[in-house]
């Protein structure tokens, strides 16, 4: 497909070369980084593909776009098409903006140009036609297959005419989301130092995908519930300010011009302008001086000397910071410290881990409310009866997912060679190590997670389920440990993404829905005969702790020949 | 030193500054073809920054380069092309096998496919790696890696070579390989611009040293100059001109840390 694309693209090259642009250099440069697309894993679909070798990202790439291109036309089932081609317009534009946010930033701010571009006799106007080239492409890889189900099924449903102006639509579309995105790095760029951009570009990166989550589990319950047509949107002051409106306004005063109000041709038309007023606002205002920012981020600024504070070498020991306080309390022994704080120090500043676990953490109130979506009845029906309901068993048991996913993790790194220095240093098991390691994830992240979950569920069913709040997070601590007895068997931060932590797959999917789905069931089981205040509860509360002591002793005396390699 | 009209790398007066940070503090330097420069210095005294001008790499400088007697300013593609740069930090696309690298990389000097191919085979065969042409690099040691980073800055045989610790993960087997290199590439009148932090090696390779510290020369010559002017071994001799104390009172001070 590669090289099919780059005969297409090259037939242009009598224009490159007017433009100043080398031919020659432009094609190496552009077959070049195509290759080197093709063995990137893609970030945003198969964040947990651990392959060795990855071969044909874009072809991957071609059919996830197609399929999600299949997934919009849901939005087609609205009564009209103005609200319809609305909400086309949002699915369309927010996954093409994640997609390009995840799987370009990295392309679009390679440091690695820095040292082997421009050493190189290239001149200027060849690398920016070959960024520019090579974002075009990488665009119309995505564009094109996803665009194409809306197109065929507007084509046929429509006529010729209705798929034509969709394309034209689309085109506009993917202007305005270039240019939001542009506005957003430009911005992030002036605001913020360069250093800190990748940071806030991954944690865009984990909102913009718990969107997308929540779009795709949420939306068509809500559509379910909620009979919306166009007329009721327009009379919503507030959906004037929503793009995907004026994109659709645009579509609907081109193809049925008589049947609109004026409100509709009027958002058509700034539809029709708002994609170039944004990409010229770009050029002019916000671009400049963005390619030597984003040249510091890796060469040339040599890194701000910091003050150096006047307590350190005197011996005088400075005030304990909050985890090293912690860790003294619930850790034994200076392995499990030592486990615990690297845990806690840099599951917080890894990229790699945020955008593994957080989103995990939004996961299980979607999930929820998605099962709470489910029941019969309006939303306004569902959400009142929810207090009679035991669906908080549900909301504790689903907390074990975000819980599963940062143990889990707390394992891969892309610095993972620096794991190193656990295998050099004097520790007798490594269990002490890994056990750290489990209770950091527990105390930083799932504690206070449960805590607001435990909030939310007695605001809506009142103190009488703190009993079984209580017994609930024993029995996720446990799930917890069980899964890190089954799963948890490398030192923290020591394996490469791309490497597949034994003990099979299938199994291991069997008891992550299993056994919480056993012991919430059982929960479920006791209160719905019995109240809380049961001393079966305090039987189970009991049982349950010294499950978790049991398991956790064993787990910390993990020896070394159980880890594997 | 008998006094040469054509030098090839010619620095006058160069500044460089950081926002209010001066790295480099008036410059000058004359370079004749043929040699090998020892260019030392500690951390941070601006050896990098020199090298990045020297590239091409940074452009907002004050003072005058020229290379071959074009100056950098107007001429900076010409320049390139003449110059073979190996980084320090090694940064390499290294989803690609060494042939397709090297491939990309020719190119990019206007290199044919052809030229490129057998100077890539060959080169690589005598480093050895000609069994992984065709195998990804990111499974490659960082002495594989050096290699294939050498060969992409001598393979389109450049006149000025800019190597910047150019055989750190190398073996002792390719570094004498890659010293013998430079050695024969200076006779045929190439100029070597050594960057390193390895006295012995410098000691050893270089015709002329010049030493920098916080952005300026402070010992420029040959090291039987060098060592006439302070202390009989060139560790010696960079340790006289550049350390602001002590030495030994810092390892004492290190080793007494012991003692509570």
């Amino acid at each position: 497909m590669n090289k099919w694309l780059l005969k297409v693209i090259m037939a242009f090259s009598s224009l490159y070369e007017r433009l100043g642009a080398d031919v020659d250099q432009l094609r190496t440069i552009l077959e070049t980084k195509l290759i080197m697309d093709d063995r990137r894993p893609l970030a945003s679909f198969n964040k947990h593909q651990r392959n060795k070798e990855v071969k044909n990202s874009s072809t991957t790439l071609v059919i996830l776009s197609l399929l999600f291109g299949l997934v919009t036309l849901v939005s087609f089932m609205a009564p009209d098409y103005l609200f319809g081609f609305s909400l086309y317009f949002v699915m369309f534009t927010s996954l093409l903006c994640m997609t390009l946010i995840s799987d370009f930033s990295s392309v679009l701010i390679d440091v690695k140009d820095n040292f082997i571009i421009l050493p190189k006799p290239v001149n200027s106007r060849t690398i920016l036609l070959s960024r520019l080239l090579h974002i075009g492409i990488h665009l119309a890889k995505m564009v094109i297959p996803m665009s194409l189900p809306g197109l065929v099924y507007i084509a046929i449903a429509v006529g010729p005419w209705g798929g034509l102006v969709l394309a034209l639509v689309l085109f506009l579309a993917t202007g305005l989301c270039i240019f939001m995105i542009n506005a957003l790095y430009l911005l992030i760029l002036k605001l913020a130092s360069a250093e800190r951009f990748k940071d806030i570009i991954s944690n865009v990166q984990v909102v913009f995908s718990v969107f997308i989550f929540a779009l795709f589990y949420l939306g068509p319950r809500m559509m379910g519930n909620i009979k919306l047509t166009g007329a009721d949107l327009l009379a919503k002051r507030y959906a004037y300010i929503i793009p995907q409106l004026w994109l659709s306004s645009l579509w609907n005063t081109l193809v049925y011009p008589h049947e609109q109000p004026r409100v509709v041709w009027i958002m058509g038309l700034i539809g029709l302008v708002t994609p170039f007023l944004g990409v010229w606002l770009v050029i002019r205002y916000l671009a400049p001086g963005f390619d030597k920012k984003l040249g510091s981020l890796g060469a040339g600024s040599a890194p701000p000397q910091k003050e150096v504070s006047p307590g350190v070498g005197t011996g005088k020991p400075g005030r304990k910071p909050i985890y090293q306080f912690l860790s003294g309390w619930i850790n034994k022994g200076s392995a499990e410290e030592s486990g615990f704080e690297v845990s806690w120090l840099i599951s917080g500043r890894s990229r790699d881990f945020r955008m593994r676990v957080y989103p995990s953490f939004a996961y299980v109130p979607i999930y929820f409310f998605y099962w709470v979506f489910n029941q019969k009845g309006s939303l306004s029906e569902k959400w009142g009866s929810l207090p009679q309901t035991q669906m908080y068993v549900l909301l504790i048991y689903l907390s074990s997912f975000a819980m599963v996913t940062a143990i889990t993790n707390v394992m891969y790194s892309d610095r993972y060679k620096a794991a190193w220095i656990f295998f050099a240093a004097p520790t007798k098991v490594p269990g002490e190590v890994l056990s750290g390691a489990i209770k950091a994830m527990l105390v930083k992240y799932f504690i206070p997670f449960y805590l607001a979950v435990s909030a939310l569920a007695i605001y809506i069913w009142g103190s009488s389920v703190i009993m079984d709040l209580v017994l609930g997070l024993v029995n996720v601590i446990l799930f917890g440990y069980i899964m890190g007895f089954i799963y948890l068997k490398r030192m923290p931060f020591s394996a490469p993404a791309t490497v597949d932590a034994g003990s099979g797959r299938f199994f291991r999917g069997m008891v992550i829905l299993a056994v919480p789905g056993t012991i919430g069931f059982g929960h479920y089981a006791i209160r719905h005969w019995l109240p809380a205040t049961s001393p079966v509860m305090w039987i189970f509360l009991v049982l349950s702790l010294a499950l978790v002591w049991m398991v956790y002793s064993k787990y910390r005396e993990m020896p070394w020949e159980k880890l594997e390699q | 030193m008998i006094s040469h009209t054509n030098a090839v790398i010619r620095i006058n007066n160069l500044y460089k500054n950081y926002g209010a940070k001066r790295v480099l503090d008036n410059i000058n330097l004359e370079i004749y073809p043929g040699q090998i420069i020892g260019y030392i210095g500690p951390n941070g005294a601006g050896k990098s920054t020199t090298v990045k001008i020297l590239t091409g790499l940074i452009d907002d400088y004050e003072g005058d380069v020229s290379v071959m007697g074009m100056d950098m300013r107007t001429h900076s593609l010409e320049i390139k092309r003449q110059i073979g740069y190996i980084p320090e930090n090694a940064e390499i696309y290294d989803v690609l096998t060494p042939m397709e690298y090297l491939n990309f990389v020719g190119k990019l000097y206007g290199m044919d496919t052809a030229t490129i191919r057998e100077r890539t085979e060959r080169m690589m065969d005598a480093f050895g790696l000609s069994g992984n042409l065709n195998n990804r690099m990111d499974t490659f040691s960082k002495g594989m890696k050096q290699k294939v980073l050498i060969t992409s800055g001598l393979m389109h045989n450049p006149s000025i070579i800019i190597l910047d610790e150019p055989l750190s993960g190398l073996d002792a087997n390719a570094v004498i390989v890659v010293k013998e290199i430079m050695s024969r590439l200076a006779k045929e009148g190439k100029t070597i611009f050594y960057c390193s932090h390895m006295m012995d090696v410098v000691e050893k390779v270089s015709d002329r040293i010049i030493l920098i510290n916080q952005g300026a020369i402070v010992a420029n010559g040959t090291f039987t100059e060098l060592q006439a002017q302070s202390g009989e071994s060139l560790e010696k001799i960079f340790a006289h001109l550049t350390g602001d104390a002590n030495l030994e009172d810092a390892a004492d001070k290190f080793v007494n840390a012991f003692e509570s």
